[in-house]
């Protein structure tokens, strides 16, 4: 009997080791340092809320927090908008061509992340690129402080609406010919039948896509950086929330980049503290 | 009845427009890989007007066969990552799902609190603890560090929960081990649910950028996906980059995940839209 109670603990053994060692001690590894300067080599010393203070009064941290919301807000609404009606129409269209639409429309979003923002590189370039030999100009779209946000947005969106769309088309599937039919019989048209019936039950879904996205776009780092600096150097102008914890670490600033991280990490419990209290009340 | 019809056509060709707008970058990337320098330059939206296979030559032959190298080793390393990864976590959720034991909720409460810490942001700490037990440079960085997947064993505990216990006591009875029950029946009845997490592992690994370009230094061991930004000419002029390799590259780093995607659309779909729908 003493053996059974073993047992599961053999089980998750493994799963707990290397949660401890590559997860849980490097957190906390990562908030006790927060509060040290360290270099990386030599000694460490403890400065208790300087680096968060620091942080917290430094222009550029202020400036990659307004992008990163830029690029949330601004990618998010085209994508909820053109993904939902997108899932709409192609709801009516006949089954061979749903068969067909589904899988090209979900595509972009399958594309390694790498290979997509180097392609929209080569798309929005200003002297080569396709858009401006296509318009015969030369319009700056990865060089011009105002524009390159937006070349971020469209790479965003583009990656984007697979996903919402495919979301979208799962939710609206398990939503009954006879809510549609009895809409119709009380004399709504397809539009009110939409706006009335069909967008309040799925509220939870836009709920739960508002909130994966959030999360997702406020660690972004890749696409912004490869995008518009071809490497991991973006403008401040365009610079993520995650780039401050990475540049920080690698000028060796140690501490800083641990605090930036945890004020990252505030940001996304935020977050996920509103998406459990509208959960529970849309239960 | 005919304007119904006609309406409808128009709609059929609007939806087919607006798929082939968004799947242009993806054709463009295509189009471009069978281009020359020159022609990309100068056509860089086109059809190729003579396609040339070279740029898939010179990559091959690229840097001393780096394209090559750097590709086997995503492969190895997602392969692995994938494999140890369904271990753990699948032993880990059969334990946390079919037995009852002292601090089972509690640790589970630990596991789902800490899934909202952002893995990117503990990469200054693991690059100190890496560097002091000297595993940076290595495979094991990019494979090990994130077998522990939180939200892989949150989605396997889900689904054995779901597992009938009468199954699992039927062996019980017939003699079967604890882990005998978890080889021969857990594990085949959880096939759809392991599937799906090995897509997801698959995609998420594939795409590893940030962790190996901060990890690792030695080309030899890095993923394909470092390399295609830092192609240069073979003179290593940074300010000419050669376009048509990049897009070359980013074809070839790109086909395995279509590859898998057309293999098993409806259960890719169905994996990376997990969790949204309930069914």
């Amino acid at each position: 009997m003493n053996k059974d109670k073993i047992v599961p603990y053999i089980f998750i053994s493994p799963f707990i080791f290397s949660f401890v060692i590559f997860f849980l001690f490097p957190a906390l590894y990562s908030l006790g340092l927060s509060f040290f300067n360290y270099r990386g080599f030599g000694e460490a010393r403890f400065v208790g809320f300087d680096n968060f203070i620091n942080i917290l009064q430094y222009k550029t941290f202020w400036t990659s927090v307004y992008n990163t919301l830029f690029y949330l807000f601004f990618h998010w609404i085209p994508v909820i908008i053109i993904s939902f009606i997108l899932a709409l129409v192609v709801r009516t269209r006949s089954l061979i061509l749903q068969r067909f639409l589904k899988p090209l429309i979900f595509l972009p979003h399958m594309m390694a992340i790498v290979a997509a923002s180097l392609v929209w590189r080569v798309i929005f370039s200003t002297r080569h690129g396709v858009i401006n030999v296509l318009l015969g100009t030369q319009i700056p779209f990865l060089d011009d402080p105002r524009l390159m946000k937006w070349s971020v947005v469209v790479l965003m969106l583009w990656k984007s609406i697979g996903w919402f769309f495919v979301v979208f088309l799962a939710g609206l599937t398990t939503i009954s010919d006879e809510v549609r039919e009895a809409a119709k019989i009380d004399g709504a048209s397809n539009f009110k039948t939409t706006l009335y019936v069909i967008i309040p039950i799925m509220k939870p879904i836009f709920l739960f896509t508002f909130l994966m996205e959030t999360i997702n776009t406020l660690k972004i780092y890749t696409q912004p950086n490869l995008l518009i600096s071809g490497w991991l150097s973006a403008p401040v102008q365009a610079k993520p929330i995650m780039s401050i914890v990475i540049d920080n670490m690698k000028t060796g600033f140690f501490g800083m980049a641990c605090a930036a991280g945890w004020l990252l990490f505030l940001g996304i419990l935020l977050v996920s503290l509103v998406q459990l209290k509208l959960f529970k009340n849309t239960d | 009845m005919k304007t119904k019809h006609i309406k409808n056509i128009l709609i059929d060709l609007i939806l087919i427009v607006i798929v082939a707008a968004l799947l242009y970058p993806f054709i463009m990337m295509i189009m471009g890989s069978f281009k020359t320098g020159t022609e990309l330059s100068a056509n860089p939206a086109g059809l190729p007007v003579k396609p040339v296979l070279t740029n898939y030559f010179t990559l091959s032959r690229y840097n001393g066969g780096v394209m090559i190298r750097t590709f086997l080793n995503s492969m190895f390393i997602t392969t692995s990552y994938i494999v140890l990864t369904l271990i753990v976590t699948s032993l880990a959720a059969f334990g946390f799902s079919k037995y009852r034991f002292k601090g089972r909720d509690a640790f589970f409460l630990l596991l789902l609190v800490t899934m909202m810490i952002p893995r990117d942001m503990l990469i200054p700490p693991l690059f100190i603890l890496f560097s002091k037990v000297g595993m940076l440079d290595t495979y094991s960085v990019q494979i090990f560090p994130e077998i522990a997947n939180v939200f892989g064993l949150f989605m396997l505990r889900q689904f054995m929960i779901n597992l009938p216990d009468s199954v699992i006591e039927s062996a019980r009875i017939d003699g079967a081990g604890h882990f005998k029950i978890f080889i021969s029946i857990v594990i085949p009845m959880s096939a759809p649910a392991l599937g799906a997490l090995a897509i997801l592992l698959f995609t998420h690994k594939w795409n590893d950028f940030l962790w190996p370009v901060l990890m690792v230094n030695d080309v030899s061991k890095l993923p394909i996906t470092v390399i295609l930004p830092n192609i240069t000419n073979e003179t290593g002029d940074v300010q000419s980059i050669p376009w048509e390799l990049v897009l070359a590259g980013c074809t070839v780093a790109t086909l395995p995940l279509v590859a898998m995607f057309f293999s098993m659309q409806d259960k890719v779909m169905s994996s990376v839209t997990a969790g949204a729908v309930k069914e």
